[in-house]
């Protein structure tokens, strides 16, 4: 279905952005301080590869930029803001997003503000 | 008292209602309902040898009339705790215009940034004061107000059980008191969120060592001299904490000291010998400093543990044998 496409699209988005939360740690192979201190094992390396690029072509969109702009964070802010998150917090945040109640009674229009304003929500965090 | 709301324009709102609970990160199942911890004048579950009371002197005040909480408690408890800062330097780093409020989230990376370890507390009255009776003031998230999105931020920085008083930094209040049970009920229907911003080289009291470790970690990227005091300070008061060493390890690493890295991570492998992340690591620090042979034979001991990150090792292990490929190949050969 188109709204469960989008909704998947922006869960691995969010996913993504855990990603870049992480330390600097670059190489998947190293493995991080924080992913020894989760609670479960996190995700393994190929998925954190594969979410790392899904998030930065969802980045580059003109209407995701448009919608941060809007809200007053310029893509510098919204950048360094990420950069301080843990992965454990943005892993919360997809979590919750991810079960925000279905479409249903939603037309596609709220659902893609909801969506968007997610976005934000993760990236302002 | 209502000093931040977060107004959204309309066409947000449905989305936003469906989202405070994200973007406030609530618990699940702590919301307003939850029973009310101070109950007859007594504290449920108060823990063993708490004083009766206790204030932490000296937190300093920012005065806010308008929706600056977020960043005016922050301050207060960053300047305390000896971070160079005010409110409206952290304005950039914590508000977020069009919700007209700062997101929990943002004050937690802020700390960070600011070299501060953000740890959020369990949520009950008797762990916030007992990190008060400790002398840390602590950042809670109340909810002031009918409105649907009345949050707000104050500073926790004094408790008296008989007296039934807490004070708070709180908007233009330098000491605001209420009972505990109005406290309370304005901080369960936030989910009982709250937070202190410890010094590295400092310890909450009762902290155990993963729970202090997880709240390090993040600050590798944004605060890595921060992290490493902290780490540094873990192994000091727990010697045997591997993880700290790993971290050491990932910093060096990250700032392309090699070397470092490799004895760091060596010491973890010997600190915790059946897992095979230590050795992964220590092959991956090798390998960058050039010795494909030793990371070879670091990384077969990572694939004979094969645990807890098997696939990691096996992508370690095929860089090293394309590393060993292209140093043994006379084609290549200087």
């Amino acid at each position: 279905m188109f709204t469960s496409r989008i909704s998947r699209q922006f869960l691995v988005a969010a996913l993504g952005v855990s990603l870049m939360a992480a330390a600097p740690a670059a190489r998947a192979e190293l493995i991080g301080t924080q992913q020894l201190t989760q609670p479960q094992p996190g995700q393994d390396a190929a998925t954190l590869a594969a979410d790392r690029s899904t998030l930065d072509h969802f980045m580059a969109r003109a209407d995701v930029q448009a919608k941060l702009e809007q809200m007053g964070l310029s893509q510098e802010v919204t950048q360094q803001r990420l950069a301080a998150l843990s992965n454990a917090e943005v892993a919360q945040l997809a979590g919750r997003i991810n079960s925000m109640p279905a479409a249903g009674a939603l037309g596609f229009q709220e659902m893609v503000i909801i969506l968007l304003v997610a976005i934000l929500v993760v990236l302002a965090l | 008292m209502t000093a931040c709301r977060l107004r959204v324009a309309s066409q947000l709102t449905l989305a936003l209602s469906l989202l405070l609970g994200g973007c406030a990160a609530l618990p699940p199942g702590v919301f307003s309902t939850a029973p009310l911890q101070f109950q007859q004048g007594r504290l449920v579950d108060e823990p063993a040898g708490l004083p009766a009371s206790a204030t932490v002197a000296g937190v300093p005040f920012f005065s806010d009339d308008s929706h600056y909480c977020g960043p005016a408690s922050l301050a207060s408890v960053l300047v305390f705790s000896g971070v160079r800062t005010t409110p409206k330097q952290l304005i950039p780093q914590v508000f977020t215009p069009g919700l007209e409020g700062s997101l929990q989230f943002d004050l937690l990376g802020a700390s960070r940034r600011a070299g501060r370890i953000p740890v959020v507390l369990p949520p009950t009255i008797g762990a916030v004061f007992e990190q008060v009776a400790a002398g840390s003031p602590v950042v809670v998230l109340q909810k002031v107000g009918l409105g649907a999105r009345d949050w707000h931020y104050a500073v926790l920085v004094a408790y008296d059980l008989p007296g039934d008083r807490v004070t708070l930094r709180s908007s233009t209040a330098r000491d605001l008191q209420l009972s505990i049970e109005q406290f309370d009920r304005s901080w369960a229907a936030g989910g009982r969120w709250a937070f202190i911003a410890v010094k590295p080289g400092q310890f909450p009291p009762g902290i155990d060592e993963l729970t202090y470790l997880r709240a390090v970690a993040p600050l590798e990227g944004v605060a890595p001299e921060a992290a490493r005091t902290a780490y540094e300070a873990a192994l000091k008061r727990w010697p045997k904490a591997w993880i700290a060493m790993m971290g050491l390890g990932n910093l060096a690493y990250a700032r392309k000291d090699y070397p470092q890295a490799a004895i760091h991570f060596a010491e973890a492998a010997r600190a915790n010998p059946s897992d095979g992340d230590p050795m992964n690591n220590l092959a991956q620090a090798l390998l960058a400093a050039g010795d494909w042979k030793a990371a070879q034979g670091a990384i077969e001991v990572a694939l004979r543990l094969g645990q807890p990150h098997p696939e990691a090792y096996r992508s370690t292990a095929a860089e090293i044998a394309k590393a060993r490929a292209a140093a043994l190949d006379p084609t290549q050969a200087p």
